[in-house]
C-alpha cells in the first residue's frame, strides 16, 4: 500500500515536471493552469503521505535516509507553492519541480535500506542534525533556482536580447524577494545544523569541534551566506551581486554534501 | 435569420469622418431604439470605438433592409447617406459573421492585437442587452465572438508582444518591478509622446507620479491629468532616489541625466533597480547609465527594436489567427443554419408521426390476425404509409416537373443518384 501510494505520488511529481516544462515552451496558460491544480494534489498526497510514514515509524531519534529525502522534496513543493500563490511564479516550477522529483525519488531509492546501525547515529542529536542539513540544503536549492533564473532575465533586460521564455518568468523584484527571504530561512536552518552537529560531536566524541574537513566546509558556506545576510539587510545589497554569493555559498554546500566525507 | 453588419473604420474613413459618428454610452439607447424604428430590424447593438462604429443585427433577409440600415445608420448621426456611402461596408450573412469574429480578436485593429477591443466588444453588447436589443440571435453571436478571441488570445501569440513604446515600456517595467502600484514614476517632459507612453505605464497601476518640464505650467497640466505632482525642473534629480521608473521626452540638446547624477542617486537607492526610458533624439540620457549595476536604461532605438521584432511576430501569429475565425466563423454559420432550419424539421417530424398513429390505428383495429390476415393487414399498413409521405413530395414535383432546381433538390433530398450510382 505504501509502496503503491509512493508510486503514484513520484509519478505525480514527473508529470508536474513535465507540466511546467511545456508551459515553459508553449506558453499554453491552460497548461499551467492544470500543473497548478496538479501541484496541489501532488503536495495533499505528499503531505498525507509524509503524516502516514511518521505515524508508522513513530520514531524520529534515529536517522532514516529515506524521511529525510522526502521531507526535503515535500518542504521545496511547500515553499514554492506558498510563494506561487502570492507572486505568481509562473514557469519557475521547471526547475524546482525537477529538484522536488529527484529528492523524492532518492527517497525512493532509501526506501528499503534499513536505518544505519553506526554507533554515531545512535545519538538523538543526529537525526536532528541531520534532518536540518536537508532541510537547509532544500531551501538552498530553491535560492539557487532563482538565482539562476533571476541571471538569466537580468541578462535579457540588460542586454536586451529576448529570449521567449521572457515573460514566462517573474519579475526581477519579485525574484529578489523570494531569494533574500529563502536564504534568510536557509541560513537559520544551516546555523541550527551546525549547532546541533556539534552537539552530536560533544555526545560521540566529547568535544564540539574536531578539524573535521565537513565542518569546515560547512562553516565556509555558512560565512557566505551570512556576508550575503549582512549585505542584504545592511548594506542593501540587492541584484547579482547578492546572487553571486548566494550561488558561491551553493557550490561549497553541494561540494561539503557531495564531496566531503567525515574525518 | 441571419446577422448583418454596417459600419465605418479606419481602414476606409479618416478620422474626420470617424470623429463625427461617435456614440457616447449616454446616447446609446437613443442611437438604437431610432435605428429600430428607422430600419425595422429587431435585433440590434452599436460598437463605437476611435477607430470604428458599427451596427451589428439580425434580420430574416438582411439584403432587403440594406437601404434602410445605411438611412437609419446616416440619419442617426446627422449626415447625408451621400456623403457616408462611400465609407460605408455592408456584410451580411458569412461575411458579417467572421467580420464580427475579427473585430472581436482584434484582427481588424489598427494595432493588430491591442487587448481594448474585446472590453468595447463586450461593452457593445451590455448596452444592447440593457436596452432589450440584443434577444437571442445577438446573444449567441456575441458569447461566440467573445470565445472566439479567448481562443485566439490563448492559441496564439497574437497579443503577446508589445508593438508600440508604451506597450513595450509598459511589458519591461513589469518584468523588471511586477506590482506597479507600490512603484514610482517621474515623467521629464511633457508634449504628446511623454503623455501617450505616461497612459501607457498609468494603467498598469503606478500610483506615484511626478511630472516636470522646463515650462513648470505643462508639468502641472500633465500631473493633473494622471493625479501625479509637478515638481521644479532645475533640481529634478532630487527626486531620483524615491521613484523606480523615469520617462524622458524633452527636446533639450544635452544630457539631461548623466551617469554620475544616476550614480550618486545609486547609492542613496540602497541597489533598489532603476528603469530609465528616453525616448527623446537626441537622447536625453547619457547611454553609459546601463553600465550602472541595477540600472537598465533603454532608448527609442531600443524600443524600435523591440518593436520592429514583435511586429514580425504578430504578422505570423496573425496568419494563425486568421485560420482560427474562419474556422470558427464556419462552424457558427453552420450552428445558425440548423436552428434557422429546426421549426421545419419539428413540424416534417409531427406530420409523419400523424401519418403513423393513422395507420397503426388502422392496423389494431383489423380483426383477422392469423398469419395471413396479419400479412394483408401489414401491406395495406405500410402501403398506406408509403403512400401518405410519397403523396405530398410527388404533388410538388409534378407541378414543377419543368424547374431544374426543384428536381435536383429532391434527388438530393432523397439521395437517388447516390442509390443509383450503386
Amino acid at each position: 500500500m505504501e509502496l503503491y501510494f509512493f508510486n503514484i505520488i513520484l509519478i505525480l511529481y514527473l508529470v508536474v515536471s513535465l507540466g511546467y516544462l511545456f508551459y515553459l515552451v508553449f506558453e499554453n496558460e491552460t497548461i499551467l493552469k492544470y500543473t497548478r491544480h496538479l501541484t496541489t494534489a501532488v503536495l495533499v498526497l505528499h503531505t498525507l503521505f509524509l503524516g502516514g510514514y511518521l505515524y508508522q515509524t513513530q520514531e524520529l531519534n534515529r536517522f532514516d535516509p529515506s524521511f529525510v529525502y522526502i521531507l526535503c522534496a515535500w518542504l521545496l513543493a511547500l515553499v514554492y507553492s506558498i510563494y506561487n500563490f502570492k507572486y505568481k511564479l509562473k514557469a519557475v516550477g521547471v526547475l524546482v519541480f525537477p529538484g522536488a522529483t529527484i529528492f523524492f525519488f532518492l527517497g525512493y531509492f532509501n526506501l528499503r535500506i534499513q536505518p544505519s546501525p553506526s554507533v554515531l547515529l545512535t545519538s538523538p542529536w543526529a537525526s536532528i542534525h541531520i534532518v536540518l542539513s536537508f532541510l537547509s540544503l532544500s531551501v538552498f536549492v530553491l535560492s539557487f533556482i532563482l538565482a539562476i533564473l533571476f541571471f538569466l532575465q537580468e541578462f535579457q533586460i540588460k542586454h536586451k536580447k529576448f529570449l521567449s521564455v521572457f515573460t514566462r518568468l517573474p519579475s526581477l523584484e519579485t525574484m529578489d524577494i523570494i531569494h533574500a527571504r529563502a536564504m534568510s530561512a536557509g541560513f537559520l536552518l544551516l546555523t541550527l545544523a551546525i549547532i546541533t552537529g556539534a552537539m552530536w560531536a560533544y555526545s560521540v566524541r566529547g568535544v564540539i569541534f574536531y578539524k573535521d574537513p565537513r565542518q569546515l566546509w560547512t562553516i565556509g558556506a555558512w560565512l557566505i551566506y551570512g556576508l550575503f545576510l549582512q549585505g542584504r539587510y545592511s548594506a542593501k545589497w540587492r541584484g547579482r551581486r547578492g546572487m553571486l554569493l548566494s550561488c558561491l555559498g551553493f557550490v561549497i554546500i553541494i561540494f561539503t554534501f557531495v564531496g566531503v566525507r567525515h574525518s | 435569420m441571419k446577422y448583418f453588419v454596417l459600419g465605418v473604420n479606419h481602414h476606409k474613413a479618416p478620422i474626420e469622418v470617424r470623429g463625427r459618428l461617435a456614440v457616447s454610452k449616454s446616447d446609446t439607447p437613443l442611437f438604437l431604439s431610432h435605428f429600430k424604428i428607422q430600419s425595422g430590424v429587431e435585433e440590434l447593438a452599436i460598437l463605437s470605438t476611435c477607430n470604428r462604429v458599427e451596427v451589428y443585427g439580425t434580420a430574416d433577409a438582411p439584403v432587403d433592409y440594406e437601404n434602410k440600415v445605411r438611412l437609419a445608420f446616416a440619419e442617426g448621426f446627422g449626415i447625408t447617406l451621400e456623403e457616408l456611402n462611400p465609407y460605408l461596408y455592408y456584410l451580411v450573412d458569412s461575411a458579417a459573421i467572421e467580420h464580427g469574429f475579427r473585430v472581436a480578436s482584434s484582427l481588424d485593429s489598427m494595432i493588430v492585437g491591442e487587448p481594448q477591443i474585446l472590453g468595447q466588444f463586450k461593452h457593445a453588447y451590455q448596452e444592447a442587452a440593457q436596452c432589450q436589443m440584443a434577444k437571442g440571435h445577438l446573444h449567441k453571436f456575441f458569447h461566440r465572438s467573445f470565445h472566439v478571441a479567448k481562443r485566439v488570445r490563448t492559441d496564439t501569440e497574437l497579443a503577446k508582444n508589445p508593438v508600440s513604446f508604451g506597450f513595450a515600456a509598459a511589458t519591461l517595467a513589469k518584468q523588471i518591478f511586477g506590482d506597479l502600484n507600490a512603484v514610482g514614476l517621474l515623467m521629464i517632459g511633457a508634449g504628446k509622446m511623454a503623455e501617450l507612453m505616461l497612459r501607457h505605464l498609468a494603467e498598469l497601476g503606478i500610483q506615484k507620479i511626478f511630472v516636470t518640464n522646463r515650462t513648470h505650467a505643462k508639468a502641472v497640466d500633465l500631473a493633473q491629468c494622471f493625479n501625479g505632482e509637478a515638481i521644479p525642473y532645475e533640481n529634478f534629480d532630487r527626486w531620483l532616489p524615491d521613484i523606480e521608473i523615469v520617462l524622458t521626452c524633452t527636446e533639450a540638446n544635452q544630457f539631461l541625466l548623466t551617469k554620475t547624477q544616476v550614480g550618486k542617486a545609486m547609492r542613496v537607492r540602497a541597489g533598489k533597480s532603476l528603469f530609465v526610458v528616453d525616448v527623446a533624439v537626441p537622447r536625453n540620457v547619457e547611454p553609459e547609465v546601463n553600465e550602472l549595476e541595477n540600472v537598465y536604461l533603454y532608448n527609442i532605438d531600443d524600443l524600435g527594436h523591440i518593436i520592429v521584432e514583435n511586429r514580425k511576430k504578430r504578422e505570423q501569429e496573425a496568419k494563425l489567427a486568421e485560420e482560427i475565425v474562419r474556422q470558427e466563423a464556419f462552424k457558427f454559420r453552420r450552428e445558425t443554419l440548423q436552428l434557422n432550419a429546426a421549426p421545419l424539421l419539428s413540424s416534417l417530424s409531427q406530420k409523419m408521426e400523424n401519418f403513423r398513429q393513422q395507420e397503426l390505428s388502422k392496423f389494431v383495429n383489423s380483426k383477422s390476425l392469423d398469419e395471413a390476415g396479419f400479412r394483408e393487414a401489414l401491406e395495406k399498413v405500410t402501403h398506406g404509409l408509403v403512400h401518405k409521405i410519397l403523396h405530398d413530395p410527388m404533388m410538388v414535383i409534378k407541378e414543377h416537373s419543368d424547374d431544374e432546381e426543384v428536381l435536383r433538390m429532391v434527388k438530393e433530398l432523397f439521395r437517388l443518384e447516390e442509390e443509383g450510382s450503386n
